[in-house]
């Protein structure tokens, strides 16, 4: 069995600690088992959302993947921990699951605050290059990712993130999902290295294997 | 300029087991949104292409999905996704989120992830 599980989460603000909490005892494990935490964050901001998270992991969160979109309720957030039955290995942004070559790798979200489209894609591959390579993998074993467009999202950023995408990650086999683009997309988190961005793109990094 | 090519699943072995990771999936086939503007096919349609995903990452053997994000463009809309989505995983794992979607005519997109076994 690989123990990956998955649970989530609802919570108002303030309670979001204890909505982890009880989410990871409902499936029996402990807070050392999580391996990755994406969340819709409501209105009521990311910055406080993290800190509540960090707070729940008593200041060693996992990797976070966090935007700000509505949850269904409207408020608060709601939240998918991925939790693993083994040990989770968490150094800096990044935590490991696995043994051997199928080892996955989840990587904290990055973004791009400013500057033109084209040079907000440049700096998150940069960041996810730079992940990788501090690692000691290829781009090649990239297999997942998340794009987040801002606001201005929509099909036509896809030419540009095309020729970014393919100029380094031209050999991996990644999916990329979803593209919550077009009009109305709000800005990027508080949280974002930087302050407020446009658009901005956080990821997921599991790699099965090295040096490819 | 080559377009952003994406496969739409990635098998990933991990102790043993496949893991599955889907792409984000919306009601498009071939290239052409299909039930523009009706949400409870768009959600039958995702589902039909995530199953036949699963299908074939297990090749004949099991598939269990894990969980599901649930991306829905329109707030109204919510009540009716959740029960298409309880009403065939009952037991998965599922976030609804209200967000805008890459295409104008798309009104739900799902991303989710399996454990497959050969």
């Amino acid at each position: 069995m690989t123990g990956l599980r998955w649970a989530t989460s609802e919570a108002e603000p303030g309670a979001i600690a204890a909505a982890l909490r009880d989410a990871v005892d409902g499936a029996s494990l402990a807070l050392e088992n999580v391996a990755l935490l994406q969340a819709a964050v409501g209105e009521e901001g990311i910055a406080a959302a993290r800190h509540e998270i960090a707070a729940a992991f008593e200041g060693e969160p996992p990797p976070c993947h966090l935007v700000r979109q509505s949850p269904a309720g409207g408020r608060g957030i709601a939240a998918l921990l991925w939790l693993y039955e083994g040990p989770v290995v968490r150094s800096g942004a990044v935590a490991s699951i696995g043994r051997g070559p199928g080892r996955l790798h989840f990587v904290d979200g990055v973004s791009a605050p400013t500057g033109d489209v084209g040079a907000q894609w440049e700096r998150c591959f940069g960041s996810l290059d730079a992940a990788l390579r501090e690692a000691g993998l290829a781009a090649s074993s990239l297999v997942k990712l998340w794009t987040y467009y801002g606001s201005a999202g929509g099909d036509g950023h896809f030419p540009e993130f095309s020729a970014y995408r393919n100029r380094r990650f031209s050999r991996a086999r990644f999916s990329i999902a979803p593209d919550s683009g077009a009009e109305g997309c709000p800005p990027a988190p508080a949280s974002a290295p930087g302050g407020e961005s446009r658009r901005w793109a956080p990821w997921l990094l599991p790699w099965p294997r090295r040096g490819r | 300029m080559h377009p952003a090519w994406f496969s739409r699943g990635v098998r990933v072995e991990l102790d043993g087991e496949g893991l599955l990771l889907a792409g984000g999936t919306a009601s498009v086939v071939g290239s052409s949104v299909v039930h523009e503007g009706d949400v409870a096919e768009q959600v039958e349609q995702v589902l039909d292409l995530l199953d036949a995903l699963r299908r074939a990452a297990a090749g004949g053997g099991a598939a269990r999905c894990g969980y599901m994000v649930v991306y829905v463009r329109d707030r109204d809309d919510v009540g009716v996704v959740r029960g298409i989505l309880d009403a065939h995983f009952p037991t998965v794992p599922t976030l609804v989120i209200v967000a805008p979607l890459s295409r104008s005519d798309l009104l739900v997109e799902i991303d989710s992830a399996a454990i497959v076994t050969a």
